[in-house]
Parts: C-alpha cells; sequence; structure tokens
C-alpha cells in the first residue's frame, strides 16, 4: 500500500482522500477490493457533473466472471472521471490509491467524511469481516 | 483398476479459412434452375434501381469444398464432447444423443416442409406436435404444453409472462417472484424481463428450502415462486408440497424450473407437488443433442387453468365427420383412444376421424414467441426418444440417474473429506462439492477442472451455484457406466493426493491450447477478423 | 428381461449400486427422496406406448415422411420469414460430427477450441455480410432478436440507461413491412415495459416504409423515440430506401436508433447492407444460410450492432485471444452482459441459443465464397423478377406494389369468376404441388423464388395459377 495523505474508507471498501499534489478529493476502490476482485478488465464509470448520495450505486467494476458495483464513500460530486481506467482498467490492481483512483470529486459536506473508517480502523475492518 | 481415457495429443493446426483463399475457388455448385435458354438480361441493374446494388461482394473466404471439409473437420477434432468423453457438466443433463433420432429430424421430406404448409398436406407433422403434448402432460400431470419457446430461458420467460397475464386480467398488479439465490441465472433474468421484481430468498446452508423460512417473503405482492427441483445442489425439495401450499394460499403461483427434470422423469409428476407451470428443456432430459450451444426447446406446459394463457399458435386436434371439419377440441379420451389405435396398427394413419390444425384461438394468450409454431427438429428428436424407451422404461432413466449421482456422492465424499455440504442423505440426479478438501491439497477448483481435462474427462460444472464455496457440481446422468465413473473417481483421487501445484497452475498440457488469456479477451475484445 | 440399449447399467450393475447404497429398490430410493410424493410407475401411462425397438421406430417415421410431400414432388415458392435454399451435403457430413453436435456450451475454452474457432468465424463472415462491427453467437431466431434489438434500444435511451425503468413515455416506431410475426413476438417481449409499439404506414404505391408518415410520427408529441424499426427486404419483398430513412432518423435532436432486420440476408449478396447505412442494430434471421426450413425450427438468429454498444448486446460472443503460450485462442467474451454472471440486471435472459445452426452458416458462407454467395444471391433475384413477370402475363394478376424486389413480391389476384382468393388459391394450388405462397390478405400474395426452384417449376406455377383461377 502506497499513499499519502488521509484517506477514509466505506464498508464497501471505496475510499476517499485528498491527493496530495493537486489538493483535489478523489474516490477509489481499496487495495483489499481489488485483490478480491482479480483482474480488472472493464470499468463503467460514473458521470461527470452529477451529484450522488453516499452509497449510491455511481459505477461497476468487471473482472472476467464477475461485476461489482462501486458505492458513493459519501455525498459527492463528480468533478471529472479517470479517462485512463477506459483503455487500461489494470490501473485499478496496480494502483488503487493512485493512478487507479474512480474520480476526482468534491464532497458536499466533507465533516462527514469523519464517519467513515480511517486507515486502521479499515485494516481491522478487513480482518474482523474477511478472514 | 479403472482407467483413465486420457489423451494422447494428436492436433492438426488449422488457420482461418480468409487465410486459405485463392481468387475465384469456392465450394458451392451454381445451379443452372434451367435459365441457359432464357436469354436473360446481364446484371442486376437491369431489374433493381442501381442505388440500391451492392458493388463489392462480402468478402468470404475463397476456398475448395475439400478446403472446408478439411478446414471443419480439424476444428472438430478440438472439441470434447459427449460421444466421446465423460461429460459430467452438473445442471445440464449432457446424457447421450441416440443416433435413430438424428436420422430420423434428417428425413428427406420432414426437414424441407415449409412452415405454411396447408395443414392438409402436412397431418403426421401436426400429429407428432399433438401427441407429443399428450405424453408430457402424461409424464408431469399437467393439462397442456406449449412448444413456442424455443430453449428453457424463453420457457420461464413465457410460464412468468402467462403469471403476469393472469393477474393484469384480475385487475391486480403482484410484481414480485420469489426466486432462491441458489436458483441459474435465467430465473432473475427471466423474471425481469416478464415485468416481475424478482426478490430473493436466501437458502442457507441447510440445502433445501423450509416450508417456515419461506413465510416471511410472503406477501399480497407476490405473483409466484420459481423453485428449481430438485435444486440445483442436487437435492429434493422436501417440503414442495407445502411451498405450492403457502403459495396458493396467497392466491400466487409456483413455477417449476424443469432443467433438472430428469431426476424423476417417468418416477413421480409435478402436478402431485402442486406445480402450477413447468418448463421442460428437451435439450436436457429429452435426449436433444446440445449442439455447442443450442438449439435446444423449452416446451412449456401449465394447470389447467392456465391453458387459456398459452403462447399461441399450436396445434389442435378437431373432429373430422365426412368431408367437413367440425371445430372443437376432442376430449382427451378421445385422443388417448386415437394415439393407441394408430400405434397398435404398426403406423400412423390420420384415421379415427381427427384432423389436425394450428390454430390462435386462446383467450388470454400471452401472445406469439418465435415467428412459427415450434422448433420441430428438435421435438421431433425428442419425441422419437420417448417412443423409443416407451412406458416401461422411462422409469430407468431416473433411477439410474440417480443410481449413478448418489454412487458418485458416497465415492467421492470418502476422497474429498469434508466437501460435501449434504453429506447426510440423498441426492438426486447431481451432488455437489465445496472446495475444502482439495484446497488443502493446494488445488483450487478451476485446477481440478482443467487437470481433469489431461485426464480424459470434461470437467464438472465450477464455482455454481455461488453459495458453495469453490462449487464442484456433478451430474454423471443414466448414461455412464460404473467402470466410467470409477475412472473419473480415481482422477479426482490422483489429483486429490498426487498431483503438484506446479502442474496443477499449468494444466490442461495435453490440449490443442493452454490456459486461455481471458482477461486479455476481456480487455481488448477482438470480435471478427 | 433384456437391458435398455442406451443404458450401460445391467441389471447386476444396478443391484450393486443399490447394495453399494444400502438401499433396497426403486421404492425406497426415491421413497427416502420425495417423501409423500406419490411414485408412479408404467401402469400410469395411458398414452406413452409400448418401447418401440430401432426398426420399428425407423418404419414409424418413415411412414410419417411418407404422408406429407416429397421435396422433388412438391415446388415451395412461399417464403414469409423462412427460405427455401439449397443444402450442400458438405454440411451434414460435418455437422452430424459428434464433435460439433453433442458438446455444450463451450464453457471450458481449452476443450471447446472448435466450436469458439467456427464461431467466431461465423461472426466474421456475417459482420462483413452484413457491414456491421460486432456479431454475437446467436439469437433463437429473427422474431426474437428483433424483440431483443428493440429491449436493447431502450436499454441505450438516454433516459433510461438503468432497466427495468418506466418506459410508458417510450414509443417504438415499427415499420408495417416489418414481418407481422416479428411484430407479435415484440408485443411479446415488450409487454411487461410499458412502451408503445406504433406503425409506420407503407407508401400505398411502392410498399416502401412511408418517409411521410415516419417524418410526422417523429416530429409529434413529446414522447421519446428509442428506437425505429424497418426490415429490408420488407415482408412485402420490396427493398426499403436504407439510405433515406437514415437521412430522415439521423437528423433528429435526440436520435433514434435505427434498428433494421431481414428475413432474407441473402439479399446482402445483390444490394446494399444495413450496415452500409449508419443501423445502429440489425437483428434478423439467418436460417437461408445453410439450414433447412425444419416446419419452422429451430431458426438462426442474427445479432449485430456497433461497436459502441457491444455491452449492452444480448448473446454469447466470441473472441480472439491467446493462450499462456502466445498461441491464437477463442473464448466467450464480455460474460459479464450475461444471465449467469449478471442474474437480474443481465442485457437478456438468453442462454441456450442456435449455436449448431450458426456453425452451419459457418460452412455453407464458407462453401459459397465470395463467387458464388453474390452468384445465388443473384440468381435469386432472376428468378423471382421471371416469375413475377411471367404471371403478369397472364392477365390474372396484377401487382400490389412498385417498389423493387429481390426474391419476393407480392401480387393481387384480380377478380375471377370463381370468385378465388389468395386463400382458396394456395389450397387449390397446394393440391396440384406447389406451394404458391401466403396470403397477405383476402386477395394478395406474397410469392418468392430461389435456387431451389427452376424454369421448369415456374412454367408449372403458370400454367397451374391459369388453371385454379380460368376453371
Amino acid at each position: 500500500m502506497n499513499k499519502d495523505g488521509l484517506f477514509y474508507f466505506s464498508k464497501s471498501h471505496e475510499w476517499i482522500g485528498k491527493d496530495s499534489n493537486s489538493n483535489k478529493y478523489r474516490i477509489g476502490i481499496s487495495d483489499f477490493a481489488q485483490s478480491e476482485l482479480g483482474d480488472v478488465v472493464y470499468v463503467f464509470l460514473p458521470e461527470s457533473g452529477k451529484t450522488y448520495r453516499k452509497d449510491e450505486k455511481i459505477g461497476e467494476i468487471e473482472s472476467v466472471k464477475s461485476v461489482s458495483e462501486i458505492y458513493s464513500p459519501a455525498d459527492i460530486k463528480i468533478i471529472s472521471i479517470n479517462s485512463n481506467l477506459n483503455d487500461t482498467p489494470e490501473l485499478i490492481n496496480h494502483d488503487p490509491f493512485g493512478a487507479g483512483y474512480i474520480a476526482e470529486v468534491e464532497p458536499l459536506n466533507p465533516a462527514d467524511l469523519n464517519i467513515l473508517m480511517d486507515d486502521n480502523s479499515y485494516r481491522i475492518f478487513i480482518v474482523s469481516h474477511h478472514e | 483398476m479403472p482407467k483413465f481415457p486420457g489423451i494422447r495429443g494428436f492436433f492438426l493446426d488449422e488457420v482461418p479459412l480468409l487465410r486459405q483463399s485463392s481468387r475465384g475457388v469456392r465450394g458451392v455448385s451454381i445451379p443452372d434452375c434451367g435459365l441457359k435458354k432464357t436469354g436473360l438480361k446481364k446484371d442486376e441493374g437491369a431489374y433493381i434501381n442501381k442505388k440500391f446494388i451492392r458493388k463489392d461482394p462480402p468478402n468470404l473466404p475463397e476456398v475448395s469444398e475439400p478446403s472446408v471439409v478439411r478446414h471443419f473437420t480439424r476444428l472438430s477434432s478440438w472439441n470434447m464432447c459427449v460421444d466421446s468423453v465423460f461429460y459430467p457438466l452438473g445442471s445440464c443433463t449432457m446424457k447421450y444423443n441416440p443416433k435413430i433420432n438424428e436420422k430420423i429430424a434428417g428425413l428427406e421430406n420432414i426437414k424441407n416442409i415449409h412452415p405454411e404448409t396447408p395443414s392438409f398436406l402436412i397431418q403426421p407433422l401436426l400429429k407428432i406436435i399433438h401427441d407429443f403434448n399428450c405424453i408430457l402432460c402424461e409424464l408431469t400431470g399437467l393439462a397442456e404444453f406449449s412448444f413456442a419457446p424455443q430453449a428453457g430461458a424463453a420457457g420461464e420467460f413465457a410460464g412468468l409472462k402467462i403469471i403476469k397475464k393472469y393477474f393484469d386480467m384480475k385487475g391486480k398488479n403482484r410484481k414480485k417472484i420469489l426466486v432462491p439465490d441458489s436458483s441459474h441465472g435465467t430465473n432473475p433474468a427471466s423474471s425481469v424481463l416478464a415485468g416481475f421484481t424478482p426478490v430473493e430468498i436466501k437458502t442457507g446452508n441447510a440445502g433445501t428450502l423450509a416450508a417456515e423460512a419461506l413465510e416471511k417473503y410472503i406477501s399480497k405482492d407476490v405473483a409466484g415462486i420459481m423453485i428449481t427441483n430438485p435444486n440445483t445442489f442436487g437435492i429434493f425439495e422436501k417440503d414442495i408440497r407445502k411451498i405450492s401450499d403457502i403459495m396458493h394460499k396467497n392466491g400466487s403461483f409456483v413455477y417449476m424450473d424443469g432443467a433438472n427434470f430428469n431426476a424423476f422423469l417417468g418416477n413421480a409428476r409435478v402436478s402431485d407437488m402442486g406445480i402450477d407451470i413447468i418448463q421442460l428443456n428437451l435439450h436436457k432430459t429429452f435426449s436433444t443433442p446440445h449442439g455447442g450451444g443450442g438449439p435446444g426447446s423449452g416446451a412449456i406446459g401449465v394447470v389447467e387453468s392456465l391453458k387459456e394463457y398459452l403462447p399461441v399458435p399450436y396445434v389442435k386436434a378437431v373432429i373430422k365427420s365426412g368431408a367437413n371439419v367440425k371445430s372443437g377440441v376432442v376430449d382427451n379420451g378421445h385422443i388417448k383412444q386415437d394415439i393407441k389405435g394408430a400405434i397398435k396398427a404398426k403406423g400412423l394413419k390420420s384415421g379415427s376421424g381427427l384432423f389436425y390444425v394450428t390454430a390462435a384461438d386462446k383467450k388470454y394468450t400471452i401472445g406469439r414467441m418465435a415467428p412459427f409454431l415450434c422448433s420441430f427438429a428438435v421435438l421431433v428428436r425428442a419425441y422419437a426418444y420417448l417412443l423409443s424407451l416407451g412406458k416401461n422404461n422411462i422409469g430407468s432413466v431416473s433411477e439410474i440417474a440417480v443410481l449413478n449421482a448418489n454412487y458418485v456422492k458416497k465415492k467421492l465424499a470418502k476422497i474429498l473429506q469434508g466437501s460435501d455440504p449434504f453429506e447426510e442423505g440423498l441426492c438426486m440426479h447431481e451432488c455437489v462439492f465445496n472446495d475444502k478438501a482439495i484446497e488443502e491439497s493446494g488445488v483450487s477448483t478451476l485446477e481440478l477442472a482443467k487437470l481433469l481435462i489431461d485426464y480424459g474427462f470434461h470437467p464438472p460444472t465450477v464455482y455454481f451455484p455461488k453459495n458453495i464455496h469453490g462449487a464442484i457440481m456433478i451430474e454423471p446422468t443414466e448414461t455412464e457406466s460404473i467402470r466410467t465413473i470409477d475412472s473419473f473417481i480415481k482422477a479426482v483421487e490422483e489429483i486429490k493426493f498426487k498431483v503438484k501445484k506446479s502442474r496443477a497452475v499449468k494444466s490442461p498440457q495435453k490440449t490443442k491450447i493452454g490456459r486461455v488469456n481471458e482477461v486479455l479477451a476481456n480487455k481488448k475484445p477482438v470480435f471478427k477478423y | 428381461m433384456n437391458n435398455f440399449r442406451y443404458f450401460p447399467a445391467s441389471k447386476r450393475d444396478i443391484a450393486k449400486l443399490y447394495r453399494f447404497l444400502g438401499i433396497k429398490d426403486k421404492k425406497e430410493l426415491f421413497g427416502k427422496i420425495i417423501g409423500d410424493i406419490p411414485l408412479i410407475d408404467a401402469d400410469a401411462f395411458k398414452i406413452l406406448p409400448e418401447e418401440m425397438d430401432e426398426e420399428f421406430l425407423n418404419r414409424f417415421f418413415l411412414n410419417v415422411s411418407s404422408g406429407i410431400p416429397a421435396k422433388d414432388k412438391f415446388s415451395v415458392f412461399a417464403g414469409g420469414g423462412i427460405y427455401s435454399h439449397f443444402v450442400p451435403a458438405a454440411i451434414d457430413a460435418l455437422i452430424s460430427r459428434s464433435e460439433f453436435y453433442t458438446p455444450y456450451t463451450p464453457y471450458q475454452p481449452e476443450v471447446s477450441q472448435g466450436t469458439l474457432f467456427a464461431l467466431f468465424e461465423f461472426q466474421s463472415m456475417i459482420a462483413e455480410i452484413l457491414g456491421m462491427d460486432v456479431v454475437n453467437a446467436s439469437m433463437y431466431d429473427g422474431a426474437e432478436s428483433l424483440a431483443e434489438a428493440v429491449l436493447m434500444a431502450m436499454r441505450l435511451s438516454p433516459a433510461n440507461r438503468d432497466m427495468p425503468a418506466s418506459h410508458k413515455e417510450d414509443i417504438i416506431l415499427i415499420s408495417g413491412g416489418v414481418n407481422p410475426g416479428c411484430d407479435s413476438v415484440i408485443k411479446t417481449f415488450t409487454g411487461g415495459t410499458g412502451v408503445k409499439i406504433v406503425k409506420i404506414k407503407l407508401n400505398g404505391i411502392t410498399g416502401r416504409t412511408d418517409i411521410e408518415d415516419l417524418k410526422q410520427k417523429l416530429a409529434s408529441g413529446s414522447a421519446r423515440v428509442p428506437a425505429v424499426v424497418v426490415q429490408q427486404p420488407n415482408y412485402f419483398g420490396i427493398i426499403e430506401d436504407l439510405e433515406e430513412l437514415e437521412r430522415l432518423i439521423k437528423n433528429i435532436a435526440i436520435e433514434p436508433l435505427f434498428i433494421v432486420s431481414s428475413t432474407e440476408p441473402y439479399s446482402f449478396g445483390v444490394i446494399n447492407p444495413p450496415g452500409f447505412y449508419g443501423a445502429d442494430i440489425f437483428a434478423g434471421e439467418g436460417n437461408s444460410f445453410g439450414n433447412y426450413m425444419n416446419f419452422g425450427g429451430p431458426l438462426l438468429g442474427l445479432f449485430a450492432a456497433k461497436k459502441d454498444y457491444v455491452r449492452q448486446m444480448p448473446g454469447r460472443i466470441a473472441g480472439k485471444t491467446k493462450d499462456g503460450k502466445g498461441r491464437d485462442a477463442y473464448a466467450f467474451i464480455l460474460s459479464t452482459r450475461e444471465q449467469h454472471i449478471r442474474r437480474g440486471a443481465a442485457t437478456s435472459n438468453i442462454c441456450t441459443n442456435s449455436s449448431l445452426n450458426a456453425v452451419r452458416a459457418a460452412i455453407y458462407l464458407s462453401l459459397c465464397s465470395k463467387t458464388g454467395f453474390k452468384e445465388i444471391a443473384f440468381l435469386n433475384l432472376k428468378l423471382a423478377h421471371i416469375l413475377r413477370d411471367k404471371l403478369l402475363c397472364t392477365g390474372l394478376f396484377e401487382p400490389l406494389y412498385s417498389g423493387d424486389f429481390f426474391n419476393e413480391f407480392s401480387l393481387k389476384i384480380k377478380k375471377n369468376k370463381n370468385g378465388i382468393g389468395a386463400a382458396l388459391f394456395i389450397e387449390e394450388m397446394a393440391k396440384r404441388g406447389i406451394l404458391a405462397g401466403i396470403a397477405a390478405s383476402e386477395s394478395a400474395i406474397i410469392i418468392s423464388a430461389t435456387e431451389n426452384n427452376n424454369i421448369s417449376e415456374i412454367e408449372k406455377y403458370v400454367l397451374n395459377a391459369k388453371e385454379v383461377l380460368y376453371a
């Protein structure tokens, strides 16, 4: 796991965090989630400019034999999507917290992010739920 | 000691026909049609407006007949099939496809009949459809079948449309169809297509659906349940009658996915289980070949009260008096007599005063499913299968299928210890194992499947049903001998105890090609040459 | 009693199996499994007869066969969605290889390369004939394929990205030239969605889809139109002007999908295919390629679309890839669209399809080759035109429409002193060994001619038509 800055995690394994370079919020799926999925072959991305409620379905990730839904980790507005994923969906496997992010977003209520799990709690959550 | 069939590995390479093209070569003869004498206009433009005319013909391969024959013969040698190997694909009932049935379906006159040929010229064909219907009714205890649905999923769709239409006619809007989470994927997909919302019932680890567990899903919004019996674990739903009662009391219907009908063919009737609608996959239980993905047929049967909802057109018998045909459906008793009479007379006679017509007069019909009457070439094979077996052998089909499956289950349970989720009790036509025991040997379900190929077996169904971890689903059917099954079990045993991980990951090794790169195939899809 | 020939288990084997399981007999076996559901035996069957031995069965069906019109004594001039084409012997020989007709769907690609390779060639050849990007392998028949195309267009319409959504506001415009059988099947399939089906008139003179009527229907009201559906050539045999239709449809603000169907894709050996006119989806019948009429089924549904829409396509698609050693390999791809993965959210419920008929088509088209396909198509065109000319010459018929046609056309039977209309004409002709066509109305019939017909059959048709209508 290779990431800077503060990341927040949802129970459905999405993250939201501030990118240290651009100082903007991004969302993506966790390293644990990508390893469970296996090789990602296609990503159905959310719509740019649209707002989504927390836990609303914003997209899908496909491996060869499965489809997983991506849920919004918070109330957000999509600023731009990571269109690199159209041609190189494997970025999600290689760098889920970096180049494999899903979209750049604006949290509607940044204070609400605190109800999500931080890095440590998420680690514990994984262990307790999936081992 | 049973021996494995094994593979030696003799494969001829082959390139796409398009790459074998030589200009002007072809593999078909162009008939003369007597045109030479008539002094004809030379080009297409003489017949139709030039703007419609295609300048360059489609770029089809330019090859001779022997090239085509060699090409496809080589291709065929890369397939495993029921005729060459044990094919224990669970839920697919890969039984033997009798050769006489192929000969019958291939009879020159039968295969060349246009569906719009007037009834009076094709009485024997209409009679086959009609009589086959009666026999299926006898096998299921239901009132009438329709042969409009072209496959199992189409049958499901037709059945659900019937339920939908029933409630529409009653002015009721029931939205939900209950579907156990272990069901075939077609069940929820068909529900959605028919305009319902499928509600998943969690079946848990018990293997069957308990009537009590069903209660909490019941409401006036429930139109019906789709239940696979025996279910996809190969286990008979013991509570089926209670489940039917609960549904009926709620004014809901019981749809049975008949994909697993081979489990009790000729030994039990679905009418005795309280089933209202069923689809029968003629390409499974009734021995018609699966063709590497179809075509099949998903005949749909219903109870008396739903007969008028069936798809149209259909075949009905009318009473013929003299030269005139009087309208009206003949009662069952009459038809029975006729069929028995005809068969006793060693051959078909259109006599007994019956005339068969295609009709569309179903009062509440859900409409048409297909352009014509039915998949006749599939149906005629299934009919021939039933006539071959006859009433004295038909019960042996499911008896042997169930015995074989239980033999596999009991023997494999000793090798794959702790992997049979339903170790107590009997299965029906198929059995399911999880991957616990093989995982302990460091082999995954996928690797087991691929390793079996190198022993000369087609793999079982794997990773289905989803609620069994790493599921391995084995359906031997009545086609297999104890010797074959023993050899298969021995192969699983070797894999469990002897095979090294290094070999497992590389398997299969003896096939035309190795493990396919499905990630590449899906990430950068190539759809054509 | 001897063993039945399809069961390898001998009586001793069966006894052994019972012993192994610690069960006495069938009664106990089933009793333990199905509980109080009654067990039935041979006595329960009143209709199913005693077993037939193989030779008896053979004779039984030979008898059936001899009771229906023999191929060489019965001339078929009926189309209407299914056409009598010649089937070379090589197809039956190849398809009778067990390796093609006895496997299941190729879920294990390593042992199914033959089928997958053949299906990939099928897709490639059909794509070439239609001028389309992506072809699947396959649908049940042309009607179901077209119904699925309409559902797909509804999913793709901008306001309805997710199914099931409300389609109460949606209108599908379907040309009056679409085969009425397909029409009904579309209604069955879309019945649960709330979408309205509205017919576009045919031009009374040419028999083509009426451009003015379509224009009006596209312009009127605020309803959304996810798709416009036309058939090429249409039900009456008339060649549609797809260019004109394309121009009109592609100029609408919220562009409907342009769905083109066909029941006779053999026409694309002579006329331009739908892909040349911007068709978004092609959905039609492929039975003409190497398959028998089989009294109406099974058939071969063709389905093709533009590449952009592939993720909303129904059905199996074979794709080309590599194996671990870099060798060419084939596998089903984009399976995440399908019911076995996506269940209720799948693009279709289709599972078993018409795979073997698709392989037949692949073999057929390979045999035809580029030149043969074109020449046979041309032969169809010629024969149909000769037949029509000769029938018009009798003075007993008049054209129903003036539009260009391929191998099928429609005529009206003029008033005759016997008062013979279409239905009776067909019946009388059938008695004389000719399937004269399909009744389109009380007086109109749709007639087709293919390379399976010849000049003497055409002459026989004309002669008998004269006798029937003069008599």
